[in-house]
């Protein structure tokens, strides 16, 4: 390692299988939902193991990058900034299974040194803590249950359709939800 | 090397030909004067190619395509320059409407200027030339047939 490189690396083990992880941290388009700092996120072109994304960081940088990405099924995603400004050259998201139904995610970021390398907003981008707890949240969207298992999970609302129609749960309280009458409707 | 991701409103057998039409360099590619095909031999072209930018350099490309996916250059001969190539790689875009060009450049000035400071002019070369194809191609009529 150069003295104008840095790395910073962390891991989790999560509640799901590698290829779980593997479909998020392959789909360019939905980043914007669960990864902190991106603004926007659009695939641009993908092909095989390679994938072309553009991120955009929200204001008042918005600054746009664009990343190479290299895919390894199941296994590893590797990202390798391409222009921009921000101080990070490469993202490496290695997917290990721990077990049955558990993966282990390590992500490294290996950052470069340069004048953004001292602003605030910049310096917590893809802090590796920070995303791996983002990506446990996203990986909770398509499971729910393990949501539950976090330690700071707490189950506010759940919904589920019965016999008796949609069932909401909130906080402990059981409601029934039945169609309204058409002609309510606005 | 410097790299630069260029979005193109064409398909990629378009880029394809505009990129392997190589007398038209001049009419889009930012500070080039001249560039004529010496000789060609299949997918493989020698061109001796006139830039102006910040002096006049004057430089023989080999140019090594495989159609509609890539397509590598390099000096071959040239006294201003010690070293030049790279490559345009083609990617379908993900949206279905163009072509996603990744282009690879990669420069030795062979002289005592920073390696910033070169690293630096080439992204704003490849950048402005990302600019100047998109707007040709926008304007200009294309040949559709691979080169």
């Amino acid at each position: 390692m150069s003295l104008l490189t840095t790395t910073k690396q962390s891991a989790t083990v999560f509640d799901c299988d590698p290829s779980l992880l593997y479909d998020i941290l392959t789909d360019y388009d939905t980043y914007a939902e669960w990864l902190p700092l991106i603004a926007q996120s659009k695939s641009l072109a993908k092909e095989g193991d390679l994938a072309i994304a553009e991120f955009e960081l929200p204001p008042p940088q918005k600054e746009r990058f664009v990343i190479e990405c290299i895919h390894t099924k199941n296994k590893m995603v590797l990202w390798r900034t391409i222009g921009g400004k921000i101080p990070i050259s490469q993202v490496e998201w290695t997917i290990a299974p721990s077990g049955e139904g558990h993966s282990q995610v390590t992500l490294a970021v290996l950052g470069r040194v340069n004048w953004n390398s001292f602003v605030p907003r910049y310096r917590q981008f893809l802090n590796p803590a920070r995303c791996l707890k983002a990506l446990q949240s996203q990986i909770s969207t398509f499971l729910p249950e393990i949501a539950l298992s976090s330690e700071e999970g707490e189950k506010i609302l759940e919904l589920s359709e019965t016999d008796q129609g949609v069932v909401c749960w909130i906080r402990g309280k059981k409601y029934i939800l039945k169609p309204d009458s058409e002609e309510n409707h606005d | 090397m410097i790299k630069a991701v260029i979005h193109v409103d064409a398909p990629r057998h378009q880029v394809y030909a505009l990129l392997t039409d190589y007398p038209s360099y001049r009419e889009w590619v930012p500070g080039c004067e001249q560039c004529n095909v010496v000789s060609r031999s299949g997918n493989s072209s020698d061109t001796q190619i006139v830039i102006s930018s910040m002096k006049r350099i004057e430089l023989g490309v080999r140019f090594e395509g495989q159609p509609g996916q890539s397509l590598n250059f390099r000096m071959v001969n040239g006294r201003d320059l010690k070293a030049y190539a790279g490559t345009y790689r083609l990617m379908d875009a993900t949206d279905g409407k163009g072509t996603v060009v990744i282009a690879e450049l990669e420069i030795d000035v062979g002289m005592m200027i920073p390696k910033f400071m070169v690293d630096r002019m080439t992204r704003k070369m490849m950048d402005d030339t990302g600019i100047a194809m998109r707007k040709y191609m926008q304007s200009a009529r294309i040949p559709t047939a691979a080169a």
